[in-house]
């Protein structure tokens, strides 16, 4: 059920005067079919979250179609023109660069770049802002920019670092394949963040766009030889505190 | 999209490693393991080799003896800023929660780098809040109290800094600590089988909200160190009058 400005919504009114995408149709009948309620303070607030998480949909295939290579943080590489290469193998925002600009060049200069999978979660959130908001408005919230995984997190992308049990999954969700028996020798396989992508696809840097099965059987390929137990998908999600970035103007 | 690097490096030796490990000895991995730690930093790619026979070692031969050289290394890397996740990983697939006194060791370290380290891989103690500064010492002691208390009802999660921000390593078993039964850290399973009796009890136990688990488990325990003969009266009462006792009691044991 969805609840805006305490009204419960309906649905087929909504569809019809906003015209949604495929993708937060699908959001949105998930969440009226829902058992939980998602409130929202306003229209304006529920849109922008329909808006986001189509936007991160939008930049993991955009991530997949690029040429960015699946390095791990030992040999992760970038564009040095936009940012510094830390000796832990994250990439931190170069001094005088323009955030918005440095986050446009990994699409553009794809090539430039080789990472994990945890650090392309990172850069597909903040693509996806900067689809959503001004570059001005961009470059001010995120002054500074470190790229690498969930250790380092700037405080308004911080709940995507939680990982929980949800009682719906939505498309532009983070979820977590885990390989329980990953060869020892590859620890980058231990297991694979990706992006809920709707229709039971999902995208994980390394790995590209695949479903539930296509993802387990590509990690099962980087488990030990006596391995007994098969990667899976873990019944919880991280996403990012939609309503807080709702209301940054 | 391509898959550049897992397996390639231009060392020979880690090449040899990658494409030998399942038939190379446990004795000439130790070695190479102890050479690299002699060598410890100085380079990347030997930090590399150090990584991949730190792994092969504790996850293919169980080898816990090299726990406390792992963890200095950690905390070496972290003071100069160095890569340290893969043996972070390392450390934790030991499933050893003993071993975490090594890094709780470092709560006293002068170094703050170090303290602010052994904080992030201690804060999954839900008793014990290690992101607050405050008084390493108490939190130090906190911490080996907690590990007295809850080691034989530790098990293993997996979860490790490249799925979530705050992992978990290890949960507590509640309901076996309620019941007083060692599991196993592998699966957190009681070694002995329940009995019948422990089942209901499990089965009421589990029905419990968060905080009546937490009061039930804590009381269980302490009653049963203390005297055996009240521990099985008060566990034979329905779950509402163990509550109740244990609301009532707790504070004074």
């Amino acid at each position: 059920m969805i609840i805006i400005s305490s009204n419960v919504v309906n649905v087929n009114t909504f569809i019809n005067d906003y015209n949604p995408n495929d993708i937060e149709k699908d959001i949105i009948t998930k969440m009226d079919l829902s058992k939980s309620q998602y409130e929202y303070a306003s229209l304006a607030q529920f849109k922008f979250e329909l808006e986001l998480r189509n936007s991160i949909v939008i930049a993991a295939k955009n991530m997949n179609k690029g040429d960015m290579d699946f390095r791990t943080f030992r040999k992760s590489i970038c564009n040095p023109d936009y940012w510094d290469r830390t000796k832990e193998g994250g990439f931190i925002l170069k001094r005088g660069v323009a955030p918005s600009d440095a986050i446009k060049d990994i699409s553009i200069n794809s090539s430039k770049y080789g990472t994990e999978c945890a650090t392309a979660m990172i850069i597909i959130y903040y693509q996806a802002l900067l689809n959503i908001y001004a570059a001005s408005l961009f470059n001010k919230l995120f002054p500074t920019i470190e790229l690498m995984n969930w250790h380092y997190i700037d405080n308004l992308l911080e709940d995507v670092g939680y990982i929980e049990k949800r009682s719906d999954y939505f498309p532009g969700d983070r979820r977590y394949f885990y390989n329980p028996d990953v060869d020892p020798v590859e620890p980058e396989w231990q297991g694979e963040n990706v992006i809920d992508l709707s229709n039971g696809l999902y995208f994980g840097h390394g790995i590209g766009i695949g479903d539930n099965a296509e993802m387990i059987s590509e990690l099962n390929k980087f488990r030990i030889k006596e391995a007994t137990t098969s990667a899976y998908l873990l019944d919880s999600a991280a996403r990012l505190d939609f309503k807080t970035l709702s209301d940054i103007k | 999209m391509r898959i550049a690097n897992t397996n390639d490096s231009s060392s020979s030796k880690l090449k040899y490693l990658y494409s030998t490990h399942r038939e190379i000895a446990y004795s000439d991995l130790k070695n190479m393991f102890e050479n690299c730690i002699s060598n410890r930093e100085s380079s990347d790619e030997h930090d590399k080799i150090l990584d991949v026979t730190a792994s092969l070692l504790i996850k293919t031969h169980k080898d816990k003896t090299i726990l406390p050289t792992i963890v200095d290394t950690i905390f070496s890397r972290n003071r100069r800023g160095l890569f340290n996740h893969d043996l972070i990983w390392s450390f934790f697939q030991a499933r050893d929660p003993y071993s975490l006194m090594l890094i709780a060791n470092y709560l006293n370290s002068e170094d703050i780098d170090d303290v602010k380290l052994a904080r992030k891989l201690l804060d999954f103690v839900p008793s014990i809040d290690m992101t607050r500064g405050g008084d390493s010492k108490k939190q130090y002691l906190s911490f080996f109290y907690y590990l007295k208390e809850n080691y034989p009802f530790l098990y293993f999660t997996g979860e490790s800094f490249q799925r979530t921000s705050n992992p978990k390593p290890y949960v507590i078993a509640l309901d076996a600590k309620y019941l007083c039964k060692r599991v196993s850290v592998n699966t957190g399973k009681p070694f002995i089988p329940l009995t019948q009796k422990e089942n209901n009890l499990s089965k009421y136990f589990n029905k419990l909200d968060d905080d009546n688990k937490q009061l039930l488990s804590n009381f269980s325990l302490k009653i049963q160190y203390q005297n055996k003969y009240l521990w099985r009266s008060w566990i034979n009462q329905s779950i509402i009058k163990q509550i109740n006792t244990a609301e009532a009691r707790l504070g004074f044991l």
